[in-house]
């Protein structure tokens, strides 16, 4: 596979990455609303034994119910990145298509040139995607029997294309940071999982000294901790995404930032 | 992709791009015509995106890149207006010239792009090919098939380039130029009946253009009318009814097995 097929994989795979993250943030949505029905549940319960003991479940559940408020703000930021993010690499991977057809022009006239003037190189001898390269194309060895039409026009798609790589450059690098972001955002609703069970594990405890309604107790902890898993899964997939949308992002820089 | 001069005289002089040997399959072979005046050109039906490398590559063998000044599309189709954002974004001060019905239509190939666009008024207008030098006209090719669309004559070279009237589905090989009329009716007669939807405004069109004389007709796919092949084409389109095109009374109707899976 050339260079320029390869980049033009690496932008889609990222783009596909960003759209994903969006479409995971959203569904965090349910699990948040699903958590705050559970902890209300805990405190009816809770209401109805009506002793000391019912007293700190009552309290317990009540810091389980206040979670998900707290972590709406963080949601709705998470889905906010997600959703910038996305378009972001839209717009990014438009430009770089433009970019693309561009270079396939540039490819096209470089090898009519070389042909026409009998040279045994072809465009594929030159990097395309290095800004550098492209800034002196129509000066290089390769091209010295061009004549000045010729290397006015490649200059004019070369300096086309440099102009989009530091655009694309500046988008790409914004696209780092709002990985970034994202990644800060799920680090903060993990730890709000963790304290999810722990406080799951607290009511259990407590519940253990009731002589009765144990058993609604246990389910609810159940509940809770296979909310916590979903959300954990859905976030440590985000993270993978992210994870691989960074790693082609980086990639991509690093093949036209010379 | 070929490129092949058809008509040369002093500084006029009118380029063809097509049949391009390296283009896809599943996309249509489109002509692209290049009139260029006083060393300044105008892109006439500039083509799709897919094509764009290489139109670009081709035409940089007779004119220099900065000097096109001008860019004419027909109609909205994607064949012809998806590249303009790759002409814009290279040549910033090209002019495009659309039909104006379809400049908000046609912003949206703007690919995040500068992207003006002059809009062409219905009854038609004179557009100066460079800075300098002479001018073609838009004569008016409403509904033929774009119910907003026009049709170019460069009175120099007495070419008209028709768009998609004309249009032929030729096979790769074709030759540029019809050779044997009645043999040509084959490759047109379904794009027409198909795509061109009103036979009134069909038929002021060939009006028009009889009033014109061209010498030269050059449409956007298939092959080119010149000498008596021109009048020979303009009588075969007066004979034609379009929009008429009937696929039998069991298929215009909405699919019988879809429908009843609906009403489920
Ligand atoms: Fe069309
Ligand atoms: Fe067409």
């Amino acid at each position: 596979m050339n260079q320029l097929n390869k980049f033009r994989e690496d932008i889609s795979n990222v783009f596909k990455k960003g759209i994903k993250i969006l479409v995971l943030s959203r569904a965090l949505k349910s699990i948040s609303l699903d958590l705050k029905l559970l902890a209300v549940n805990g405190i009816v319960q809770a209401g109805k034994i009506g002793s000391a003991q019912g007293q700190s479940l009552i309290t317990l559940s009540g810091f389980l119910s206040d979670l998900p408020i707290q972590i709406a703000p963080e949601l709705e930021d998470l889905e906010s990145v997600s959703s910038d993010l996305a378009r972001q690499l839209t717009v990014t991977s438009i430009s770089i298509v433009r970019f693309l057809f561009y270079s396939n022009s540039l490819s096209s006239l470089l090898d009519d040139i070389l042909i026409a003037n009998k040279s045994s190189f072809r465009s594929t001898d030159f990097d395309l995607l290095n800004t550098q390269e492209l800034n002196k194309l129509s000066k290089n060895k390769l091209l010295e029997r061009t004549n000045q039409e010729e290397k006015k026009n490649i200059d004019l798609i070369a300096k086309v294309n440099i102009n989009i790589t530091y655009k694309s450059m500046d988008m790409l690098n914004k696209s780092l940071d709002l990985l970034s972001k994202a990644e800060q955002k799920i680090l903060n609703l993990k730890r709000n999982g963790f304290i999810a069970n722990y406080m799951g594990s607290n009511i259990l405890i407590e519940s253990s000294y009731l002589s009765t309604d144990q058993q609604s107790f246990i389910a609810l902890v159940t509940n809770i901790r296979n909310i916590v898993d979903r959300l954990n899964t859905n976030l440590d997939e985000m993270n993978n995404d992210i994870k691989a949308a960074q790693n082609y992002l980086k990639y991509i820089i690093m093949s036209i930032s010379n | 992709m070929k490129s092949e001069i058809i008509f040369e005289s002093g500084d006029h002089k009118w380029v063809v791009f097509g049949r391009d040997p390296q283009k896809k399959n599943e996309v249509i072979d489109t002509n692209e015509f290049v009139i260029i005046n006083n060393g300044e050109a105008m892109i006439l039906d500039p083509g799709g995106i897919e094509i764009f490398p290489q139109v670009l590559s081709e035409i940089t063998k007779y004119v220099s890149l900065e000097q096109i000044k001008t860019i004419f599309a027909s109609h909205q189709d994607p064949d012809i207006a998806s590249s303009l954002a790759m002409w814009l974004d290279l040549i910033p001060d090209i002019k495009i010239y659309c039909p104006w019905l379809w400049t908000g239509f046609l912003s949206h190939f703007g690919m995040g792009v500068n992207f003006t666009l002059n809009g062409i008024p219905d009854e038609g207008m004179e557009i100066k090919i460079g800075n300098q030098g002479s001018s073609v006209f838009a004569v008016p090719a409403h509904y033929c098939h774009s119910s907003g669309n026009y049709s170019i004559y460069d009175p120099k070279s007495r070419i008209l380039f028709s768009g998609d009237i004309g249009a032929a589905l030729i096979p790769i090989d074709y030759p540029l130029y019809v050779d044997d009329f009645a043999s040509h009716i084959k490759y047109m007669e379904k794009f027409h009946l198909r795509w061109m939807p009103s036979t009134q405004h069909l038929r002021s069109w060939v009006r028009r253009v009889r009033a014109i004389n061209p010498e030269v007709i050059a449409p956007q796919h298939g092959a080119i009318f010149a000498g008596a092949n021109v009048t020979k084409f303009l009588d075969w389109l007066d004979n034609l009814e379009v929009g008429k095109y009937e696929m039998g009374a069991e298929t215009t109707d909405i699919n019988k097995t879809i429908w009843l899976k609906w009403k489920k």
